[in-house]
């Protein structure tokens, strides 16, 4: 439990850090540019960890439902997900695109409330009340982008 | 006049990224609606992750393989921070898929929820001049971040 923590706060470290230096790196490269180097980069060292991890058969136990989701996720990470935030890192800056991004837990609740019938308990409701009312101070603070 | 319609070109640039950033933060959500159900299927997360990002790399260079042909060079200056930048994602991909084996998602989203905060301190060194975090950016994002950790303790 302690390892896992450990390790989700050094995901957290480098996805932060990581969004500021891709931003940087949009001064002067596209944000495809950008985002191809950092998905091969991220490929090649998840393949080590996993071989180190599950071993090379875990490579190969996998079916045509596993490849048809993953398909999907694929699309959903990189393509719609990824480059969008990118994008929207090139145009509205990292200051205001990471918090945006930061929410998206609570499109994850909405999305369990329409789509799986679940009732969102009181806290949620706060938690939800205090993403939309930061997102709104964000948005109404628009002219920090300095290029 | 040409001031007023610079700083109306510039809201429409910025609402426009914010506008890209909500539909990225769908997309994310979605995905992870998938990842859960393939990870709860016994996939190791490791595999879940390697998979994807090579199906990603793919698929990115499928829909921009015109635009990144046309393309001029990347000049060098670029690439250290692209290297910083795939360092960083790397580092988090591996750590939180391997993370997953042994806490539950809600607990490692609802630490993610920092990922913003971090991004600002890294900001006020990296990005000076360039980017500014006034007082009510941080107020703003200081609110995201305690409605995400609300949600996760809550879940």
């Amino acid at each position: 439990m302690e390892l896992g923590i450990a390790l989700t706060l050094l995901a957290t470290l480098g996805w932060g850090a990581g969004d500021v230096f891709a931003r940087k790196a949009m001064f002067n490269a596209s944000p495809t540019t950008v985002l191809a180097s950092i998905i091969g980069v991220s490929v090649v060292s998840l393949g080590t960890v996993a071989f180190f991890l599950e071993g090379p058969s875990a490579f190969r136990a996998i079916d045509i439902r596993f490849v048809g989701l993953v398909f999907i996720m694929a699309a959903l990470t990189w393509v719609t997900g990824n480059l969008l935030y990118f994008h929207a890192m090139k145009r509205a800056g990292v200051i205001i695109a990471a918090p945006i991004l930061g929410a998206t837990p609570l499109i994850a609740i909405s999305l369990a409330i329409a789509f799986g019938g679940e009732r969102p308990s009181s806290w949620v409701l706060v938690g939800a009340a205090s993403i939309i009312l930061g997102i709104l101070i964000l948005l109404t603070d628009r002219n920090r982008v300095l290029r | 006049m040409n001031t007023k319609a610079d700083h109306q070109e510039h809201n429409i640039h910025i609402t426009s990224g914010i506008i890209l950033a909500c539909l990225s933060g769908f997309s994310f959500a979605l995905a992870g609606f998938v990842a859960n159900a393939l990870v709860d299927n016994g996939h190791p997360g490791v595999i879940v992750g390697f998979y994807e990002g090579l199906f990603g790399l793919a698929l990115v260079l499928v829909v921009n393989f015109r635009q990144m042909r046309g393309k001029s060079k990347t000049p060098r200056k670029a690439w250290l921070w692209i290297a910083l930048a795939a360092a960083g994602f790397a580092m988090a991909f591996g750590s939180f898929y391997t993370a997953l084996s042994s806490i539950d998602y809600s607990v490692g989203s609802t630490i993610l929820g920092a990922v913003p905060m971090v991004s600002y301190v890294v900001a006020l060194f990296v990005l000076r001049g360039t980017e500014q975090i006034t007082p009510r950016a941080l107020l703003g994002a200081t609110f995201v971040v305690a409605g995400v950790g609300i949600i996760g303790v809550a879940n």
